[in-house]
């Protein structure tokens, strides 16, 4: 099995740097990220040696990002009509749902490994706590996985790319808005607390925002893998669906 | 090697496929010969193991492709129609994808695909990118990529769509070059696809097959076959020809067919397999008629394929 899934894992990480999107979309991300936190984040005025401010705007840059990394996993597959070609090979639905997700999982962790800069040039301009920041990136990329996951997914479930942009960015922005105190505070005061609170528990901000002060909470932890695992399962079963309808 | 019983696919309330049998051994090129809608495809997605059928039986060699798929897939190199491929990789890298999902170890690798690539004459490509390559080439890397790990059985879907007569005849060969060591089955719309290099071909409509035979065989039920053809020059002495062959007792029927205006086309159909061909050129000598061509017309599977197809509606 884990022969097959890094197989199929190689070719569709190399397929990303052939594709112009993502390439324009990686080059957005850092741009975007060093604008986040030199500018967005007011790093000169907080005259903090940290990237707080740049780990808090990773919800909002993920959501702008991976859209445009995972709207083709499956729909290029359909439209191209290679997925015929992957179905008739000796290998499992699961496998190909597996490798697809590490695969654009690992281009972001590429693309995350790519701000390296600004963590040296806080090392340079100050004294940071490293360790709080490789637990922020740890966190940030389990995050990511999470994004990832729900993009391949919703990329399953339609042939077109542009719908799956859409419907991506528009689930990622909802499960990052609910985590906002602000939006939650303005909902109907009917609406009980406790399902509020359960709503802001879900949201990656609520959960990133955790371990955002360095504490690698085990809650947020299990919150992100269980993400991965519960739409990579979903994953499957909508590709096991659609070869049945189809 | 291959049997295929009782197959049938219902998608959505359409019955798709329905109840197709037929079987196919090693050395043999088995034409499955439809037109566009008939569910050709459907039945080779169902043979691959694409589609799950919704009753039937597939078997390849001893192996129920339902029982056992990742087995039966692993004999079967399958070309889809349409040919797709990951484009943006060169045809090496994408032959190297395809011996290593296919489990071909490292070490017997480069090997195989130096065989592969002599056999669909790729070398001169190999370092091209997919994206650019001509349609010939990317009907060979196709069919390479169904022969990496050398399967018993090949599922080929419209392998000469798109090319042109030279390129056809070059991809033919190769398939017949291929089929003296495996069991290839041929799914095609190309009446001549069927004629150059299949054994047998079943002819397929609304989902059903409706025949099977040899090409030749089946290209003599066609209704012109063993019939005449004779054209002669439009004059005075021949006005009154089609009365007189329609005397000769072996002749059943006579009817005229388009023609050029100074001459008279006709179609004999002979009685029997008799064809009174000395009786014709006596009277022509007698009467004085110019002929211009005599001959005796083969059927052809066109217009077997014609007859019964028209038949039938799509069923898509």
């Amino acid at each position: 099995m884990w022969r097959n899934i890094w197989i199929l894992y190689k070719r569709e990480f190399a397929s990303y740097f052939h594709i112009p999107a993502v390439t324009v979309g990686l080059i957005l991300f850092l741009v975007l990220s060093g604008v986040a936190n030199f500018y967005f984040g007011n790093f000169f005025t907080r005259g903090q040696a940290d990237l707080l401010s740049f780990f808090s705007f990773h919800p909002w840059l993920y959501m702008l990002f991976i859209p445009a990394l995972t709207m083709r996993t499956w729909s290029e597959e359909r439209k191209t009509g290679s997925i015929e070609l992957l179905f008739t090979l000796p290998i499992t639905v699961m496998e190909i749902v597996l490798a697809k997700f590490f695969a654009a999982w690992s281009f972001v962790a590429v693309a995350l490994s790519l701000t390296f800069p600004l963590w040296i040039t806080i090392n340079y301009l100050g004294d940071p706590d490293n360790a709080t920041i490789a637990a922020c990136y740890f966190s940030s990329i389990l995050m990511a996985g999470g994004f990832v996951a729900i993009g391949v997914c919703i990329s399953a479930y339609t042939k077109h790319q542009m719908m799956a942009l859409s419907a991506s960015t528009s689930v990622y922005l909802g499960l990052n808005i609910i985590g906002i105190p602000t939006v939650m505070e303005s909902l109907p005061h009917w609406i009980p607390t406790s399902i509020i609170q359960s709503f802001s528990n879900i949201s990656f901000i609520t959960n990133f925002d955790a371990v955002n002060g360095g504490l690698l909470k085990v809650s947020s932890l299990l919150y992100f893998t269980t993400l991965m695992l519960f739409f990579i399962i979903v994953n499957k079963f909508i590709i096991e669906s659609k070869r049945l309808v189809e | 090697m291959l049997r295929v019983r009782n197959l049938s696919k219902k998608i959505g309330g359409l019955q798709v496929i329905d109840n197709m049998t037929f079987s196919a051994v090693k050395g043999e090129i088995f034409g499955i010969l439809g037109p566009n809608d008939s569910g050709k495809t459907i039945a080779m997605k169902m043979i691959t193991g694409l589609i799950t059928p919704t009753s039937g039986v597939i078997e390849i060699g001893d192996t129920d492709i339902a029982q056992s798929p990742m087995l039966a897939k692993k004999l079967i190199g399958y070309l889809p129609d349409g040919m797709p491929f990951y484009k943006e990789m060169t045809v090496i890298n994408f032959l190297q994808f395809i011996a290593e999902i296919r489990g071909i170890r490292q070490q017997d690798k480069y090997k195989r695909l130096a065989e592969v690539v002599k056999q669909t004459q790729l070398e001169d490509v190999l370092e091209h990118r997919i994206s650019t390559l001509a349609r010939s080439f990317q009907c060979k890397l196709a069919i390479a990529q169904a022969l990496v790990h050398d399967p018993e059985i090949l599922i080929l879907d419209e392998p000469t769509n798109g090319l042109d007569p030279n390129q056809e005849h070059g991809v033919r060969k190769l398939i017949k070059d291929l089929a003296k060591d495996k069991c290839v089955i041929l799914a095609t719309r190309t009446i001549s696809d069927i004629e150059y290099i299949c054994d047998r071909v079943a002819i397929i409509a609304n989902g059903k097959i409706v025949v099977e035979s040899t090409p030749e065989e089946l290209a003599h039920q066609s209704p012109f076959h063993n019939t005449l053809q004779l054209r002669v020059t439009k004059s005075v002495k021949s006005e009154n020809i089609v009365d007189v062959i329609r005397t000769i007792a072996e002749i059943t029927r006579v009817e005229r067919i388009d023609s050029k205006r100074d001459e008279i086309n006709l179609r004999i159909y002979p009685r029997s397999k008799f064809i009174p061909l000395s009786t014709i050129n006596q009277l022509a000598e007698d009467l004085d008629w110019e002929i211009l061509d005599l001959q005796v017309i083969a059927g052809r599977l066109e217009e077997v394929f014609r007859t019964i197809t028209t038949r039938y509606q799509p069923v898509i």
